[in-house]
């Protein structure tokens, strides 16, 4: 640094084992490891929220009995939809992105590495802006799709409800942050020769996802914001008075929510892509078809949303229009699952954790994706509408991308820590898991005839919920066992090597585990096809042209661009 | 405390920096702000003690947002410097610019679900009988008048970017200081006709035209009330700009300036949208 040249000097960056680092750190790799704890964090968060759920619906009950009142009940099931959708989920897949898609694509940092801390803290915070709604009154209770006009204060005053709203859109503001960063990033900042047909299939679902955030998510922040207005200063989009609110709210709420899925579940099919290639040894098959299909999904997922309004006032028209988009967008997903299964049949799999979540997720989501074509055609839906089979079928989507994610998670594990997790106890969690999963969400479609959101249901019925309920509890439980196995192993594994997969071949492998801060000593290329390491001279030279290498490198400056 | 004239320039050639306490506060700020704003309820505070805490809640937590945002800026730091790189197909287009359009396209979204929530709401209440929810108070001539003003405005920004590249730096702040001058007089504009419209008289409205008067009041003034949002922080930008040109800042580096002009030609051009959606038709 300069003597004196600003009070505002940036300070330099404190050891990892100190406390202070973590809270001044932009750097991609700090912040993702960042990002993943605090995701985890809000797993447990609305994980112990479904186990109340779960647990007041182990019969059926009228109001005022079991654990939860009617109230505390909306609120459980409400906050743990939205815990799980936004602070869970997506937060998860873009901590692994920020610590993997740098690395992958031969990047030293994202663009704008204080912006990046920035997306951080303003997701974290608004994580905590949420816990606080439980302390005003009440949190918002109206369903994770705060449907018109139960959201207005006429309905719900509760300023916790307010301020539930006021979560969402700092962690919008969060989202935007972020998807600008990761955008500009992956099309900005890739090694030379690193095209984006050559590029990892899990950069790619991230740059897709980023790209469907930055304007699904606007589309939510201006519900949220006409919502936030309704409540504090009274105007009357969503008032029962207003002609087509509650309309509105769900033109707008699903016009976001139904790229939102596909937002949430990219990541974890770009973790699928890879880790099949590294435990099966072989490429995916059908490598540029699977692209082309992922890109064809990343659009097509804006002309679908009316799929979740079949039993609105829309017209049978448009129904009919919106049934058509939802059919035809399943297309491109088969052509990714059979690519997928493919890839394994051709390959010498090799069953190891990040494997076994992996395969799992494929299996699940193939069930979720499957009954969800039922919820697709209109005159089906207006029987299953509203009954746990959508329940059943999103939990298998949603919670089946989660499963790749913990994948990633096991994947990646010795790269974050330089240490090998324990296999033994890995394979432990994988099986409760599965176990666990099914035994929770598969009997969903068998009693189906339970109704959404409340809980009282035909008694008949109870067996199956309880099953479901000791599902609940073994899943929730196998993540105990996860806790205690990275816990232990960050400290105390066995060492990593830079690429323990045999068969990894993206280029995070190819740096130390973990990486040193700026990732790469030299300059990361492709342009002979595969990646290389060129030194500063090489790259002066060749990026000057004509002069040699001497006359470039002393002229250093003048290749270097000045970035914010 | 001018930050330095390129943010990596240090006692070594090249320093990439890694640390930043700003935006944990920024982050810390926007959640006092926002704890703050919900003790709000139909346009006040809710009543006693509480309301108390929540309005101080409210403002201490705008001061340090805003603060720790102005020195997030101010502090230089030394980002990724891109030197061998793939970029197809942004080539052409540096980093923060082309996070300038990525992040202005987000904005579109932003507005076009505003404009098309009042489109929904105008057809389902019927399109000609929305006339009957406003007051013939609400005549076209002052969004007229600031329609000129903004687009005068542009024009500034645009003189400023050319003045910092030629670097005339008395012609950068006195064009800075006409853009600034040029929005404050749209929002008192603004101001006028909104107080205006509160308190018309009449068979129609004997309450006057507010918020909460009808669908289409809502309408009227959330949307143009998002668009003066938009112009009020860009006039804290422009602010911002003024005081560093006054020191001798930007002189041949335009490339701020011009990802200002990026952002204050998108609002403009939303108003144009917006003036005839509101006003005419």
């Amino acid at each position: 640094m300069s003597d004196g040249a600003s009070r505002l000097a940036t300070p330099e960056l404190p050891d990892a084992t100190t406390l202070k680092r973590w809270f001044v750190t932009t750097n991609h790799k700090d912040v993702g490891l960042l990002y993943v704890g605090t995701s985890l964090f809000f797993l447990v968060f609305g994980g112990v929220l479904a186990l109340l759920v779960r647990s007041q619906l182990w019969v059926s009950r009228a109001p005022g009995e079991g654990l939860l009142g009617p109230v505390a009940y909306n609120q459980a099931v409400s906050a743990h939809g939205l815990l799980m959708v936004f602070w869970f989920l997506s937060p998860l897949a873009i901590g692994l992105a920020n610590y993997v898609v740098p690395l992958q694509i031969g990047a030293k940092d994202l663009a704008f590495p204080r912006l990046n801390a920035l997306s951080y803290w303003l997701y974290l915070f608004s994580g905590l802006l949420f816990g606080v709604s439980f302390f005003q009154g009440t949190s918002f209770s109206g369903g994770w799709t705060m449907y018109a006009p139960l959201n207005v204060p006429t309905f719900m005053p509760s300023l916790g409800a307010t301020t539930t709203v006021f979560a969402l859109i700092l962690f919008t503001a969060s989202v935007t942050v972020g998807g600008v960063n990761f955008i500009t990033t992956i099309h900005r900042m890739r090694a030379k020769g690193l095209s984006l047909w050559r590029m990892p299939l899990f950069t790619w679902t991230i740059l897709l996802t980023v790209w469907m955030m930055l304007f699904a998510f606007a589309a939510l922040l201006a519900a949220l914001l006409v919502l936030s207005s309704d409540r504090l200063l009274g105007t009357m989009y969503f008032a029962q008075s207003s002609p087509g609110g509650a309309l509105l709210w769900t033109h707008l709420f699903w016009f976001f929510g139904h790229p939102e899925v596909y937002i949430v579940f990219f990541p974890a099919l770009g973790v699928m892509a890879e880790v099949f290639q590294t435990f099966t040894g072989r490429r995916i098959v059908g490598r540029k078809w699977f692209i082309a299909a992922m890109v064809l999904v990343a659009v097509q997922s804006f002309f679908v949303w009316m799929h979740h309004m079949f039993l609105t006032s829309i017209s049978l028209n448009v129904k009919t229009l919106f049934m058509a988009t939802t059919i035809g967008i399943s297309l491109p997903f088969d052509l990714m699952v059979f690519a997928l299964i493919y890839t394994l049949k051709k390959g010498d799999i090799r069953f190891s954790t990040p494997f076994l979540f992996n395969f799992g997720a494929l299996v699940l989501f193939i069930l979720g994706g499957i009954t969800g074509v039922f919820l697709g055609a209109v005159v089906l839906d207006y029987e299953f509408r509203g009954t746990y089979w959508v329940v059943a079928h999103f939990h298998y989507v949603m919670v089946g991308g989660v499963t790749a994610l913990i994948g990633g998670i096991y994947y990646w594990f010795p790269k974050f820590t330089g240490r090998m997790y324990d296999e033994f106890l890995g394979k432990v969690h994988f099986a409760m898991y599965f176990v666990g999963f099914n035994l929770l969400y598969f009997p969903m479609f068998v009693a189906w005839e339970t109704p959404r959101r409340v809980f009282a249901y035909q008694s008949s019925l109870e067996p199956w919920h309880q099953l479901a309920t000791v599902g609940g509890f073994l899943l929730g439980s196998s993540f105990l066992v996860m806790f205690y196995n990275l816990y232990r192993s960050a400290w105390a594994g066995e060492e990593a090597s830079a690429s323990p997969w045999e068969y990894a071949s993206t280029a995070e492998w190819t740096v130390s585990s973990p990486p040193p801060l700026e990732n790469y000593d030299g300059y990361p290329d492709y342009t002979e096809g595969e990646l290389r390491y060129l030194d500063e001279a090489t790259v002066r030279a060749e990026s000057t042209g004509a002069g040699g290498a001497a006359a470039a490198a002393a002229d250093g400056g003048t290749l270097l661009r000045r970035e914010g | 405390m001018t930050p330095p004239a390129t943010a990596v320039e240090t006692g070594h050639d090249r320093h990439e920096s890694h640390a930043s306490v700003w935006p944990v506060i920024v982050a810390a700020g926007a959640f006092l702000t926002l704890l703050g704003a919900s003790g709000i309820r139909q346009g006040s505070f809710v009543d006693g003690t509480a309301g108390g805490v929540y309005l101080g809640l409210l403002v201490s937590g705008a001061v340090v947002t805003l603060g720790a945002l102005v020195a997030m800026t101010m502090e230089p730091f030394g980002g990724p410097v891109v030197e061998w790189a793939a970029q197809w197909p942004f080539a052409e287009v540096e980093n923060t610019k082309l996070g300038m359009w990525v992040f202005l396209a987000s904005d579109v979204v932003l507005f076009g679900a505003f404009i098309g929530a009042y489109a929904f709401v105008r057809v389902a209440h019927g399109w000609q009988a929305w006339h009957d929810l406003i007051p013939a108070a609400h005549v076209p001539l002052p969004g007229l008048i600031n329609t000129y003003l903004l687009l005068t405005s542009s024009f500034s920004v645009v003189i400023a970017m050319v003045a910092a590249r030629e670097e005339r730096p008395r012609v950068l702040v006195g064009s800075l200081v006409a853009t600034f001058g040029l929005g404050v007089a749209f929002l008192i504009n603004k101001a006028l006709e909104w107080q205006h419209l509160f308190h018309v008289h009449g068979a129609a409205f004997p309450n006057g035209w507010d918020l909460s008067t009808n669908i289409a009041s809502s309408t009227f003034y959330l949307t143009t009330g998002l668009h003066g949002a938009h112009v009020a922080v860009g006039l804290l930008v422009t602010l911002y700009m003024i005081g560093r040109a006054s020191r001798g800042a930007y002189m041949g580096d335009d490339e701020p300036i011009e990802h200002f002009g990026l952002y204050w030609h998108f609002v403009d051009v939303v108003w144009l949208f917006l003036f005839p959606l509101f006003y005419i038709l």
